[in-house]
């Protein structure tokens, strides 16, 4: 079962958790809105199975960070987000994400460490290019100036 | 023992993967362990973790490589509803309290019982870490640490992850305790490695 993880990339979910997780949501989002941690786990359960519930574990990520006051779960948001989207190969998002986070937290080796495994990644499927990594930089340029505005 | 870079892994592959839990309450120092462990480095200024990290390593135990997944797990209580997945299949978890820090150390019977309600496995190996001796202010005696785990079945050791003391020591006899347990560590690869045993004959595969 884990002998085939290598980074924190290559973690699936147990499909029992990802049922019980989308349970717990869909009844709160049954009673009105849900809270924003059964969100996060539901979210959480999703960016680690298929390429669909990833999208969607996406969006609901991105809304949770949209609708977060407190930079202490933003962290937790744009981490996951970068895991995501490096999940699609969607590797300029995902960088650009864990760079918003190394931006605020420099020294987070958590942090550095994705990074050098979405590198990795990238340079193992031949897409490591300055040109690729500039789109990414151009695109969501200013990204971590936008998330952790303001509160400090 | 000894650590072995990856260039070794023909030469001496390993014989198993196994599953390792790091849990404890958050600023007890969970991540320094793991760090100080895996890249021998510390940060004083360590970040909360966010979610779980999770780093491979390996090492040889009595002559055999073994792999090692260590999940660093985040002791902050949103993120508590998460980790009982991670307990899945682990075969050693280790508990880590502040010896500074009392309510860090009473809290370690929630974690024990965590660890017993979700943990897959009914042998894997405990082992509790008293953490930051390094610090003058300590208020967590050595004995009360040893008597608590031994109430509970568990390992015991002192460290710092800041200058190094026991961590090393802590890894290695967690190890070695699981491999001594066959049936902790072989059962998920029935046919693991077959014909490949001659090596070694220490006696660790004999059941």
């Amino acid at each position: 079962m884990i002998s085939d993880i290598d980074t924190i990339l290559d973690e699936r979910v147990d499909p029992f958790d990802l049922e019980k997780s989308r349970y717990d949501y869909e009844k709160q989002v049954g009673r009105g809105s849900p809270s924003s941690l059964t969100t996060f786990i539901y979210a959480n359960a999703l960016i680690r199975s298929t390429k669909e519930d990833v999208h969607e574990g996406i969006n609901l990520l991105e809304k949770l960070l949209h609708d977060e006051p407190d930079n202490g779960a933003k962290r937790d948001y744009v981490y996951h987000l970068a895991i995501a989207n490096a999940r699609l190969k969607d590797y300029d998002r995902a960088l650009a994400y864990i760079d918003a986070l190394l931006t605020h937290e420099q020294s987070n080796r958590q942090a550095q460490r994705l990074k050098e495994v979405i590198e990795k990644k990238m340079r193992k499927e031949g897409l490591i290019g300055a040109a690729i990594v500039g789109t990414g930089a151009l695109v969501l340029g200013g990204l971590a100036a936008l998330l952790f505005a303001g509160r400090k | 023992m000894a650590f072995i870079g990856d260039a070794d892994e023909q030469n001496n592959p390993s014989i198993t993967t196994l599953k390792i839990l790091i849990i404890g309450e958050s600023g007890v120092g969970k991540s320094s362990l793991m760090l100080r462990f895996v890249d021998d480095s510390f940060d004083p200024e360590q970040p909360a973790t966010i979610g779980v990290d999770f780093r491979v390593t390996s090492m040889v135990v009595d002559g055999n490589r073994v792999k090692l997944a260590i999940w660093d797990t985040a002791g902050q209580e949103r993120f508590r509803t998460l980790t009982p997945s991670y307990y899945r299949g682990g075969q050693g978890i280790i508990c880590v309290y502040d010896v500074t820090n009392r309510s860090t150390f009473e809290h370690l019977d929630h974690w024990m019982t965590e660890v017993d309600t979700y943990s897959t496995k009914d042998d894997a190996v405990k082992m509790i870490v008293g953490n930051k001796i390094d610090l003058p202010n300590r208020v967590v005696s050595r004995e009360e640490g040893m008597k608590f785990a031994k109430r509970h079945r568990a390992l015991f050791i002192e460290a710092s992850a800041k200058t190094k003391e026991g961590v090393q020591c802590a890894f290695e006899e967690l190890i070695q305790k699981i491999i001594q347990t066959p049936g902790l560590w072989d059962s998920d690869k029935p046919t693991f490695r077959l014909g490949q045993q001659a090596t070694g004959g220490d006696g660790m595969c004999g059941c």
